[in-house]
């Protein structure tokens, strides 16, 4: 048993002073091109990450420019005077620049504080959105007037104002409910943006409540 | 002296490591570079930030000063006894609340006016209670203030601050 023990520790000592008196510098070549080839995989990897990620940076980007394109103009109709030219505007997807593919699978939606765009591509989806200044709701000025007809038994249109018992707040209230209703627009049509008032009679006092009307 | 050294010597001790160092040389420049490329989008992406709350705030400001609850007895004037109303809230609720009824909730905004003497100043803040100032931007656009009558008047300015709030 013990002079096994005693073989077994030789073989060991061998072993150890062949590494050590090695003098070929083998193990040195073979760490230096392990970490070599390990190193070149991960820049390589790292720079395909990166080039995959400034084209979704790229897409990204434009998908931020058509949302702010949309806000723009929404916007500038909002800040037009009720019945001027600045006051009612069209939008076309199409007539900005961007490319026909991306503008086919981009969701456009478009709610009472924001307008945001959504694409999908390679199971990824980016999301672009932007405040808006302006109240915004997303109803053509016939669907409001229903609305309004239904919820105050007058359009408030300047020849149907919303009178008492109905005071502006709950108008205010009633629409900003309204506007919490995210629509979807159709990339391919035309979209109406338009600025509306909505009368109402407080008192002896005519109140007008703005808004900016978005659809298609 | 000791440059003949490493050119003349012939046992490589060096060989094996210069691998090491070349690529470890490429790995740090790589780094910077992408540090670079990553600083520059995020300064890219902080300046139209910046950009975008500027043209609302001037789009805001050219709106508010043809505003017609706000005019004098002329279309280019804007009434000093108005702006009186509207910067203190508690005078008329309705009114300072008609005021910003066209502004979405996005918006955290305040409108200065002032005269370009000095003399009167005016603002009119949508939140009332309104303690944070930090990151503002603002516009403002040349105005004509009626002080009275349409004989005394006084070129000023209106400032359309938006502040940055936890939606923008």
């Amino acid at each position: 048993m013990k002079f096994k023990q005693k073989a077994d520790k030789s073989q060991n000592e061998k072993i150890i002073s062949f590494f050590i008196e090695d003098q070929r510098a083998w193990i040195d070549l073979i760490i230096s091109k392990a970490s070599l080839i390990f190193a070149t995989v991960i820049i390589l990897a790292a720079v395909y990450h990166l080039a995959g990620d400034f084209q979704e940076l790229s897409r990204k980007e434009e998908l931020d420019i058509a949302t702010q394109e949309l806000a723009y103009i929404m916007n500038s109709v909002g800040s037009g005077q009720y019945g001027t030219l600045g006051s009612k505007k069209e939008y076309i997807f199409s007539s900005y620049g961007i490319d026909k593919n991306v503008f086919d699978r981009m969701n456009v939606s478009v709610s009472g504080e924001y307008v945001a765009i959504s694409y999908r591509e390679n199971n990824k989806e980016m999301i672009s959105a932007a405040p808006l200044v302006y109240k915004t709701l997303s109803y053509s000025p016939d669907e409001l007037s229903i609305k309004m007809i239904d919820q105050f038994s007058a359009s408030g249109n300047a020849s149907d104002p919303v009178t008492y018992p109905h005071r502006p707040t709950d108008v205010s209230k009633f629409l900003a409910e309204l506007g919490t209703k995210e629509a979807n627009l159709n990339t391919s049509t035309k979209v109406h943006i338009v600025k509306t008032l909505i009368c109402c009679i407080n008192n002896t006092e005519v109140k007008e409540l703005e808004y900016t009307l978005v659809y298609q | 002296m000791n440059t003949p050294l490493f050119i003349s010597d012939d046992n490589a001790f060096m060989e094996p490591h210069n691998d090491i160092i070349s690529t470890s040389l490429v790995i740090i420049g790589f780094v910077v570079f992408a540090a670079i490329l990553s600083s520059t989008y995020f300064a890219f992406d902080d300046n139209s930030y910046a950009l975008d709350n500027y043209k609302h705030a001037s789009m805001i400001a050219n709106d508010i000063a043809n505003y017609q609850s706000i005019q004098g007895s002329r279309v280019d004037l804007i009434s000093a006894e108005k702006l009186d109303l509207l910067s203190t809230p508690a005078k008329d609720k309705e009114k300072h609340r008609t005021f910003f009824q066209r502004f979405s909730g996005n918006m955290d905004l305040s409108v200065d006016i002032s005269t370009n003497d000095g003399k009167y100043h005016w603002t009119i803040d949508r939140d009332e209670n309104q303690t944070s100032k930090n990151e503002i931007i603002a516009a403002s656009v040349p105005v004509v203030i009626e002080l009275g009558s349409n004989v005394n008047c006084a070129p000023g300015t209106l400032t359309v601050s938006v502040r940055k709030n936890k939606w923008i």
